[in-house]
């Protein structure tokens, strides 16, 4: 009887090791298809006619997966032309969906991807402006639908040429008013492209980075400086009154001293 | 009941001696300018001119917007419209908002929102509380109190306005309500040494300079003396790990605002703006005499100037409590809102003390400020402000290797001279202190060594009426001008300056705070 007992008390516990080594094996596969992006590196050259030129560099680490799925910037557009000499990596588009790459990657361990391709329509210059002061508006928004967590994010969106940044308008992360610098930084590079520079950190799954802006066409007013000229010349005429009165004080205190 | 006893009160003095005891701030007076006042508003203009446009037009520097460019173009030319006055200050203040506007350095509703700030409502209120104390005449019976026991010299009067400020400074964290305090007795003081704001003397230069930069340094002394040194003394504990006591502030800076006071008290009347041997003593024919007998001829103290007391000691002590209030209360009353307690009372009808016609509050000075405050606020929120330190700290060039007394020098210097275009104290902290405790780390030096001694400059905002609170309460009256401002002002930044570099390798060396 007691060896009955014993008998089945050691097969159900057979039996629960067994299950529970069932359930922890898929679970083991599926977490060492881990892929964490260290860096993620965004590049958006507008240009003049409204598309933009992107580069994507993507630095892998702890990568075990074979696939890594990333966010297609805009989507897929029609006319979406990738550069094949610029991509390191084998790509196909599967996720049609989710508008995302599915990059293979070169697993275990560090990888770097590169994508680069030309988006057409990227800036609607109608939608865009003109506002106010020949002004226009315009934003980027990056949201972290990669199968991966993003450490550092960095969103470098550069301007046609002969344009410049006047104000940011929004941004995620957002600046508190406590601290002493934004999330983003303007640049400039020896042929005067003017850059924005948003850095966002520890993306997961869903998470935004974005930014909107107004920007200007940069413009040498001449006509600024005749006025400017006028103004003082008009001024200088009109108020020449006041150096007669100073000249006027230094006589009379002269005149004073010479007395006393 | 009350007017009847001020009028009779202040009667005499005001007949024989043409001394006013009801001084209208709201009223601008005439003044007669000198030979090189005249010139400098023909050239200054001119000048403002060629400052915008150099700045508006050059190329974009990295790391700068055109927002950001704009609002230092625009700040730039009113600061020089501000010193040589081709136009009223005011007229000054109207145009940079115009300008900020439509060159695009701040948008439309932030700049005629800046009227809304805390900043202005508390101006507004402390100059109504000010008129309580003028006309219930408890304002002239303070200062002949004070006339009497210390009128004898004006450099004994002078000097006892600096102690009253060193005795104000650790109880009254606001440096506003520090100025009406004291305010409507040193117009009368002034009067009665013969400056008035039709006709100002140096005596009243010395008296409310002296005062305005008491008012300002003494609150570097105390950890608690502005909102700005906590802020400092926060980011030093998150960023550097060294915790700032209220002890350690003091023993640090105390003497050193101490020191400074006594060199503006000794260097102003004697050679900045000397006062002759003669008008060393007051004016009025009887000198201290006759104001004792002014001060016996007031009789008892009235009930209406006791209810006048018992406001501002009301207001007073919410100000100087304010960091008991959410223990008491369960909530915090703001500066702003004490004042306005007081002010609500002074005009209830019977139980308060004034009629809306007694108020004298210089709305001139509150649009001047209103534009000071754009120009300022657009510098900061367009990122101009903190572009600005950055871009000066790297053309110093710091790089690792540098001695630290060149670095420490810099550093001094640029935060005691940074209030002539940062016009917030509490925002220069914000972007300074952490610039600076980053620099000191990259440069191998304790972060502590150069960002305590640069929080102790904070509160130095004593060149221009447009650099703090206090300034242009004192500037509404006419007892100065921007350019006295600013000389008197320069003079004591520098020897501020010297005195602190001294102290970097003495004083503070010996307290541990440099190396």
């Amino acid at each position: 009887m007691t060896t009955q007992r014993n008998q089945s008390v050691r097969t159900l516990i057979t039996a629960s090791l067994l299950l529970l080594l069932g359930l922890m094996l898929p679970v083991s596969v599926f977490a060492q298809k881990y892929t964490r992006i260290a860096v993620c590196n965004e590049r958006l050259a507008i240009q003049e006619d409204g598309s933009a030129q992107v580069t994507t560099a993507l630095i892998v680490t702890d990568s075990s997966a074979e696939l890594l799925a990333y966010p297609m910037m805009f989507g897929k557009q029609e006319g979406l032309q990738v550069l094949p000499e610029s991509v390191s990596h084998e790509y196909q588009l599967v996720d049609e969906e989710n508008d995302r790459w599915v990059l293979s990657l070169t697993a275990p361990g560090v990888d770097t991807v590169t994508l680069s391709y030309t988006v057409p329509n990227v800036l609607n210059w109608d939608e865009a402006g003109p506002f106010q002061f020949n002004s226009y508006k315009w934003g980027y928004s990056f949201s972290n639908w990669s199968n991966s967590t993003i450490d550092i994010y960095q969103m470098d969106i550069l301007l046609p040429q002969g344009w410049n940044y006047h104000r940011v308008l929004k941004s995620m992360p957002e600046m508190d008013e406590k601290e002493t610098f934004p999330p983003y930084n303007f640049l400039k590079d020896e042929n005067r492209d003017a850059h924005l520079l948003l850095i966002g950190e520890d993306l997961k799954l869903g998470d935004e980075c974005s930014v909107s802006f107004v920007f200007k066409p940069v413009t040498a007013s001449t006509s600024m400086i005749m006025i400017g000229i006028v103004l003082c010349i008009l001024y200088l005429w009109y108020f020449r009154f006041l150096l007669v009165k100073a000249k006027q004080i230094e006589t009379d205190e002269n005149q004073a001293k010479a007395n006393s | 009941m009350s007017t009847s006893n001020t009028t009779v009160a202040a009667a005499p003095l005001e007949n024989e001696f043409g001394i006013s005891f009801d001084t209208k701030l709201s009223v601008l007076p005439e003044k007669k300018g000198t030979s090189g006042e005249f010139r400098m508003k023909y050239y200054g203009f001119p000048l403002g001119v060629l400052f915008f446009l150099l700045l508006y037009l050059m190329p974009l520097p990295s790391g700068l917007t055109l927002e950001g460019q704009a609002a230092i173009a625009c700040f730039v030319a009113a600061l020089v419209w501000w010193i040589t006055e081709p136009f009223p200050n005011y007229a000054t203040s109207l145009l940079l908002m115009g300008m900020l506007t439509f060159f695009n350095g701040w948008t439309e509703d932030k700049v005629l929102g800046v009227f809304g700030l805390e900043v202005i409502w508390l101006n507004i209120l402390a100059f109504i509380l000010c008129s309580t104390l003028v006309k219930t005449a408890l304002s002239k019976r303070a200062a002949l109190w004070i006339g009497v026991r210390f009128g004898h010299n004006s450099l004994v009067v002078l000097l006892a306005f600096i102690g009253l400020q060193l005795f104000l400074a650790p109880f009254i964290p606001s440096t506003a309500a520090r100025t009406v305090m004291v305010l409507p007795v040193m117009l009368v003081i002034a009067q009665v040494y013969g400056s008035t704001s039709e006709n100002p003397n140096n005596f009243g230069v010395n008296l409310f300079m002296q005062n305005l930069q008491g008012i300002s340094i003494f609150s570097s002394g105390f950890l608690t003396g502005s909102t700005c040194n906590i802020v400092a003394a926060a980011f030093i504990f998150e960023m550097a790990g060294s915790k700032v006591y209220y002890s350690d502030w003091m023993f640090g800076m105390l003497p050193i605002t101490i020191i400074v006071m006594l060199i503006s008290w000794f260097i102003g009347p004697r050679w900045l703006y000397k006062i002759p041997k003669v008008d060393r003593a007051p004016k009025l024919p009887g000198g201290i005499d006759y104001m004792r007998q002014e001060l016996e001829g007031m009789g008892k103290i009235t009930p209406t100037e006791i209810k006048a007391a018992v406001i501002f000691v009301l207001v007073l002590f919410l100000w100087a409590t304010d960091r008991f209030h959410t223990r008491w209360f369960g909530f915090e009353i703001s500066a702003v809102m004490a004042a306005l307690i007081g002010v609500v009372i002074s005009f209830i009808p019977k139980l308060g003390l004034l009629k809306w016609k007694d108020a004298d509050i210089p709305w001139h000075v509150m649009i001047f400020s209103a534009g000071a405050y754009a120009g300022g606020l657009a510098l900061f929120e367009s990122g101009a402000a903190r572009w600005m330190v950055g871009w000066l700290f790297a053309v110093v060039g710091l790089k690792p290797g540098v001695p630290f007394w060149l670095v420490y020098l810099i550093v001094i210097a640029f935060s005691m001279y940074a209030h002539l275009f940062f016009t917030s104290k509490t925002m220069r902290s914000i972007i300074m202190i952490p610039i600076i405790i980053a620099m000191a780390q990259q440069l191998g030096f304790s972060p502590v060594s150069l960002a305590l001694p640069a929080a102790f400059t904070l509160t130095w905002v004593v060149t221009l009426p447009t650099n703090a609170k206090p300034n242009l309460i004192l500037y509404s009256t006419g007892q100065f001008t921007i350019s006295q401002n600013l000389k008197y002002g320069l003079t004591m930044v520098t020897i501020g300056t010297v005195v602190m570099f001294i102290a970097g390798f003495t004083w503070f060396r010996w307290l541990g705070i440099t190396p």
